[in-house]
């Protein structure tokens, strides 16, 4: 132990940071079998400002062995309120997981709302900037849902994920993957079905070899959300890897027979909402609720063929068609405009509604929605052309170009060198 | 020292309260709640938490708070709280109003009159967009005032009336601004 502690020392006072990950990655069985001394009390030797790197791979290691005691939990703790940035950016893989460990931690000792906080503090401090994704943000997200915190958890969601440097953040694909499961739940939380539709169909796109449970339980609610979000059941998107797409569905039949059910246009009774409530799976799986409101959005749907059939129509009418009772048809109505799922006005003098087309919006509506889409698209065409401009200018795309065009030119081998990247 | 941190966020929450800055209110105990600084013990502020979400119209998170807010010890009034959040959950106005009517606390009483009169602004809108025409005795129940103040008050919005109905106003006024149109001309 304390010649590790040394080298630490030693290396990181030369500045020598890269060469101290090297040897630390090359000597992980010694960091086992030194840890099991490791305390507190590291830190009065090997400040945490200073030696983050060091200490990274020595509390991971530690945390990894069996249950974490209540010495490593306040270590991590430690290192987390005070760690610094750039040398946590070298060990990213340990210091994501210090960041899961700890987490899981304080979630199985019902203490997921006082982390929360300093899970943010820290992203706020580690992240390269917004639109980059790191394991703290799945960390952040499963602290939220464990402790219904679902304001906290959308704001995090509004910030669009447009790179992963997994070099610099040390993510992994399990991180990736709950993180938009995660969010997906959180959507489902706050009835946004547009939205954890899209985040669960990234989780199912997410490239594998094999099939993962996070992408099996993604596919589940992906399942159900869609019906609530589009009425039909959506297929697994064209772009998920092979072994997804093609063993997926065998582990959802119940899910596939129940919305086949829905779809197939059968009068639903009672008995069809107690089964429902008492299917085992759907109880073991925590997806009761998700497919009651799918049978409930199914009079819904009704109600919405109806506006491509008809202008005008009777409230009896309707009950009659959707199977409810005319008191309830007039609040369905109404509360399905209120969502903006139809546009229609209810006459109670003559108990008829006419259905109607999309309402003007105002010029300022317009405008306001048009200048909002077209930032989005200017800032949207920006990222391409820098992404561009960084893939042309890497090494690997350049390797692979250059024997296909046989062009020596120098303007094509002066980028690659540029960013020090190494030819094979 | 805790009765201190309580005292001294429920001044920050009166004076909100006092300035009718229910934005900054709601954010504010966001942030307090978010950072752990809401001790189960601080009746007062919850309650104007979950009178600030429903002010919002913000009925997921207000119902998600509620869930938080089983795990403490719940007086009255809380329980009448929530007997609103579940009339308007269920879209049931007339069960919202009559919840509504209660005897509450001084404190809480501006964010209650605040609550009522959106509650009452979002029917009436939700009515103008969904109903050519009303029964009078329904409006007076989805607004929870008696039927001549129900007459009086969506007159005022430029409604109508026609025997025992009630004609909404369908109030969508297109801008008449030319420069708006100039503009949209030239981004097309």
């Amino acid at each position: 132990m304390q010649h590790l502690v040394d080298t630490i020392k030693r290396k990181t006072d030369d500045g020598e940071l890269d060469k101290l990950v090297t040897e630390l990655d090359q000597n992980l069985d010694k960091i086992r079998m030194s840890v099991s001394k490791l305390s507190p009390r590291i830190f009065e030797t090997l400040p945490i400002a200073n030696y983050t790197l060091g200490l990274c791979y020595l509390i991971a290691t530690k945390a990894v062995i069996g249950t974490p005691k209540e010495d490593t939990i306040f270590m991590m703790q430690r290192i987390l309120q005070e760690f610094d940035v750039k040398q946590a950016r070298l060990a990213s893989r340990k210091f994501g997981v210090i960041i899961n460990i700890f987490t899981k931690q304080k979630i199985e000792d019902n203490q997921a709302k006082l982390v929360m906080p300093l899970l943010l503090s820290v992203l706020n401090k580690f992240q390269i900037s917004k639109h980059h994704l790191t394991p703290i943000h799945s960390a952040y997200l499963s602290c939220a849902l464990t402790c219904k915190r679902y304001a906290a958890a959308s704001k995090l969601l509004k910030h669009q994920i447009l790179e992963i440097e997994p070099s610099i953040t040390g993510l992994t694909p399990k991180d990736m993957l709950l993180f938009y499961y995660y969010g997906g739940m959180v959507h489902c939380g706050l009835k946004n079905w547009d939205e954890a539709v899209r985040f669960f169909s990234i989780a199912l796109t997410v490239p594998a070899h094999v099939l993962s449970s996070i992408v099996i339980e993604s596919f589940k609610k992906y399942l159900l959300v869609g019906y609530l979000a589009e009425g039909k059941i959506l297929k697994i998107p064209k772009h998920a890897s092979v072994v997804v797409s093609r063993s997926l569905e065998s582990f959802a039949t119940q899910y596939i027979d129940f919305l086949n059910t829905l779809t197939s246009g059968e009068k639903m009774g009672k008995d069809f909402m107690r089964s429902t409530k008492s299917n085992e799976t759907f109880k073991k799986d925590n997806t009761i609720g998700l497919t009651l409101q799918c049978i409930e959005a199914k009079k819904r749907r009704k109600i919405q063929e109806l506006t491509s059939t008809y202008l005008t129509i009777g409230l009896s009418n309707i009950a009659e068609l959707v199977n409810v009772n005319e008191k309830e048809v007039e609040s369905l109505l109404l509360q399905m405009i209120e969502n903006g799922e139809i546009r229609a006005t209810i006459s109670q003098r003559d108990a008829m509604v006419v259905f109607t087309d999309a309402d003007d919006q105002t010029i300022e509506e317009a405008m306001k929605e048009l200048n909002s889409k077209m930032a989005e698209a200017v800032e949207l065409s920006n990222r391409m052309k820098e992404m561009d401009k960084k893939v042309s200018l890497s090494g690997e795309y350049i390797c692979h170009t250059l024997p296909l065009t046989g062009d020596f030119s120098s303007s094509t081998i002066t980028g690659a060198s540029s960013n020090g990247d190494h030819f094979d | 020292m805790n009765n201190n941190k309580k005292e001294q966020i429920e001044k920050g929450i009166t004076q909100l309260i006092q300035n009718s800055d229910y934005d900054s209110l709601l954010a504010t105990l966001e942030l307090y709640d978010h950072d752990g600084l809401l001790n189960n013990d601080y009746a007062f502020a919850y309650k104007c938490y979950l009178l600030s979400y429903l002010i919002a119209q913000d009925l997921n998170n207000a119902r998600f708070l509620w869930k938080r807010m089983l795990t403490m010890k719940l007086d009255d009034e809380s329980r009448q709280l929530h007997q609103v959040l579940v009339g308007m959950w269920k879209r049931q106005p007339k069960d919202v109003h009559a919840s509504l009517q209660w005897q509450w606390s001084s404190k809480l009483l501006p964010l209650i009159t605040k609550c009522q009169s959106n509650y009452r602004q979002y029917i009436v809108a939700l009515l103008s967009r969904a109903y050519s025409d009303i029964h009078l005795h329904n409006l007076s129940d989805m607004i929870g005032l008696s039927e001549d103040e129900a007459k009086a008050f969506v007159l005022e919005h430029e409604w109508t009336v026609s025997g025992d109905y009630m004609i909404t106003s369908k109030s969508r006024q297109p801008t008449e601004d030319p420069s708006n149109l100039n503009q949209i001309t030239k981004q097309a």
